[in-house]
């Protein structure tokens, strides 16, 4: 008698394990299913992170190209202008006093320091709108 | 040598394949993986006996009350080392010597040498549930992800192992004096083929683990 109801519990028991069994790989099968996913979250996340980076760095060099145009835009214009006026100023100054030596050769020194002075202007303007900065900005 | 008989036979072949292979690898195995390496020599050295034991007709029962404590401890002091700081590495000593201590009770006053020591292999099976459970969560761990730990999958494999064979043989534990017992000689045999197959599982995702370890060191 105790054998039959010991045989009947095996037989119950037998389906139950392979329940359980299954029930114990599906665990598994979902963490690794979940740590699948989280890995790919933080490659996304990662992916992400870089491209806003990426963004970040292209908008500071655009900024700072727009910058230095307007600063070798400005100084071409309105600084270029001021010196180049200066510059004819003196030479008429100088075609005025010729017949004072004295004069004429101190705004002759007041010319070449004006000239001096527009081409280093003209030269940093160059410079800042040099191209190899523009084909970093793009 | 019968189906049944062949059958329990070969789960012991995943057990020798995993000891040979621990044995090969063990000086280039650190942290919780040496850890692991001692359950390993510890369980192939006690299923080989018993199987030995098994196939000269000797009653194997007793190595049952000598291989769950220890089994048990060598597997608390694994998890300690995996999980390292994020749980109070006292709760596991403590656990373990108290399961120790409740297993050698167990054999000298509840279950004797010769009865199979259900109790105890019940409350062992729930306890490394917990663990491996435990363990799952903290491998999903953004910190533990984000710091990146050596070994991980290794570990992951391991600790699924132990989940899905202790899940699976709890039933067999708990009806385990019944079955051996109680039914028929050609029925009582079934839930121990069942064991069977999911003690190969178990070792298997062993060596898959230890398999899958960063070879950087070696």
């Amino acid at each position: 008698m105790e054998a039959v109801k010991s045989s009947g519990l095996i037989e119950i028991l037998l389906p139950m394990l392979a329940i359980v069994f299954i029930v114990a790989v599906g665990v598994v099968m979902l963490y690794m299913h979940f740590q699948k996913n989280l890995f790919a979250q933080t490659l996304e996340k990662e992916r992400l992170k870089n491209t806003h980076q990426a963004d970040l760095l292209r908008s500071n060099m655009l900024t700072q190209e727009e910058e230095r145009k307007r600063i070798a835009h400005d100084l071409h214009d309105e600084l270029g202008a001021a010196l180049s006026i200066m510059r004819m100023h003196i030479m008429m100054m100088e075609q005025n006093n010729s017949d004072v030596p004295a004069i004429s050769s101190g705004l002759q020194n007041l010319r070449t320091l004006s000239e001096t002075a527009l081409s280093s202007m003209r030269g940093i303007s160059h410079r800042l709108c040099h191209p190899s900065w523009k084909r970093l900005a793009l | 040598m019968n189906l049944v008989r062949t059958i329990l036979v070969t789960s012991d072949v995943p057990v020798v394949i995993l000891l040979v292979y621990t044995a090969v690898v063990y000086k280039a195995l650190q942290g919780a993986l040496k850890v692991f390496s001692w359950f390993v020599f510890f369980s192939a050295a006690v299923q080989l006996i018993s199987l030995a034991l098994w196939c000269l007709h000797i009653n194997n029962l007793p190595l049952v009350h000598i291989y769950v404590p220890g089994v048990f401890f060598c597997l608390a002091l694994y998890y300690k080392t995996v999980l390292g700081n994020s749980v109070n590495g006292n709760i596991l000593s403590y656990t373990s010597w108290l399961f120790v201590a409740f297993s050698v009770a167990n054999t000298l006053f509840v279950q004797s040498l010769f009865i199979f020591n259900s109790y105890a292999l019940v409350v062992e099976a729930v306890l490394l549930i917990i663990l491996s459970l435990f363990t799952f969560l903290f491998f999903l761990n953004d910190t533990v992800r984000d710091k990146g730990m050596p070994d991980r999958n290794s570990h992951a494999w391991i600790n699924s192992g132990i989940f899905v064979y202790h899940l699976s043989s709890l039933l067999i534990y708990y009806f385990s004096n019944v079955t051996i017992f109680g039914a028929t000689a050609a029925i009582r045999k079934y839930p121990w083929i069942f064991h069977s197959f999911f003690s190969i599982v178990m070792y298997c995702c062993f060596l898959i683990g230890l398999w899958k370890r960063s070879k950087v060191r070696d």
